[in-house]
């Protein structure tokens, strides 16, 4: 399920603990896979802000390597990718996962579609929307380990924010450069609401403390649910099921139909 | 866990202004050498980013010697270290030889 925070409402949730109310995604193959390297390739644009794919890209690595990895050089990799022509995010994304990651000697390669990266601007507020798709495989065998759709809204406006929430928004405010379409502020927050979120984010990586410590948080509970992407991506281009509950539901209510045509639901 | 510095604006300010490969190598090496000088490890991609930076500026010897920090500092790196030292001129690698000891310890 896509989720959208208003940036201090994910703040809030970070700072409180409190998951959104969601089934955990499955994190068997994660754990199984144990990936200690992530390599990151240049991202794919669907916004129509031609800037945003690089201003994104030096995002990644901060969120990534505190989240215990070792997150292989951004920009050392691009344009060692450049050079050997697999500069077109597109065609690297589409290409074989085992084969890409052996040329790096990485364990995991992350892709990332950005599919928002907007301003609309009214006379007494912004906003800034900002949507990304995080889809992590596995270097050895190609299999999907984790993805995750994620937008942010940040508001101008700030109505109803109290003195913490206003803190916030003026030092945001004052870091976008909205002359440039950087937004790297907001996509900040969503790789941190996207990576850190109980259940559904990123296990802590070997270089953590909380390595191999956070089975509880991130389990393995076997119900093949990896993703909360609602479209498919070109390194991933499958619709990923949903959360069980809501599959369960569905089943239901098929089979249902099937039998006597008039539910009642 | 890490000292980053200026490390993301660095990177950021480094995209928006492709041309201006010095100053993002300048800001790359104050990362490092703060980092270094706190006792703290330099985060992981840094010393390469920083040797990438000198090897687009034509210094191979010196982009070689960060290349090996990399490798040494995190062991998940040293393949693509090898890797793209030994894509460099041959002439690049022997200086390296001479100069660095070749990085073997032997």
């Amino acid at each position: 399920m896509k989720r959208l925070f208003f940036m201090f409402a994910g703040l809030a949730l970070l700072m409180s603990g409190c998951a959104a109310k969601q089934a955990p995604k499955d994190f068997t193959a994660f754990r199984s896979a144990d990936p200690h390297s992530i390599l990151v390739v240049p991202v794919i644009n669907r916004s129509a802000e031609v800037e945003a794919a690089d201003l994104f890209l030096s995002t990644l690595s901060v969120p990534l390597a505190e989240r215990g990895f070792y997150v292989f050089p951004v920009n050392m990799t691009k344009s060692i990718m450049e050079s050997d022509g697999l500069g077109d995010a597109n065609l690297v994304h589409g290409a074989d996962t085992t084969r890409l990651a052996e040329l790096f000697g990485a364990d995991s390669v992350l892709y990332v579609e950005i599919l928002n990266w907007e301003s609309q601007y009214a006379i007494t507020a912004a906003n800034i929307n900002v949507e990304f798709v995080y889809t992590l495989k596995d270097g050895q065998t190609g299999e999907l380990l984790w993805q995750e759709q994620q937008a942010m809204q940040y508001s101008r406006s700030g109505s109803g924010g109290g003195l913490l929430a206003n803190l916030i928004a003026t030092a945001i405010t004052s870091a976008i450069d909205s002359t440039r379409s950087d937004f790297t502020p907001v996509a900040q927050q969503a790789n941190a609401v996207a990576l850190l979120t109980p259940g559904l984010g990123l296990p802590s990586g070997p270089y953590s403390p909380n390595y191999g410590k956070d089975e509880a948080t991130f389990p393995s509970t076997g119900t093949g649910y990896i993703s909360d992407a609602t479209i498919a991506t070109v390194a991933y281009p499958i619709i990923p099921a949903p959360p069980p509950d809501a599959a369960d539901a569905k089943a239901s209510e098929a089979s249902g139909g099937e039998d006597a045509g008039s539910s009642a639901n | 866990m890490y000292s980053w510095g200026s490390y993301s604006g660095s990177l950021l300010n480094y995209y928006k202004n492709p041309q201006e490969v010095e100053e993002f190598s300048t800001k790359l090496r104050e990362t490092i050498d703060k980092a270094e000088a706190a006792g703290g490890k330099v985060p992981p991609g840094v010393y390469a980013e920083y040797g990438y930076t000198l090897l687009e500026q034509g210094d191979e010897d010196g982009a070689a010697f960060w290349f090996s920090k990399e490798s040494e500092a995190w062991p998940e790196s040293a393949y693509l270290m090898q890797s793209v030292t030994s894509r460099m001129e041959p002439k690049g690698q022997a200086d390296e030889a001479a100069t660095n000891g070749a990085g073997s310890g032997s």
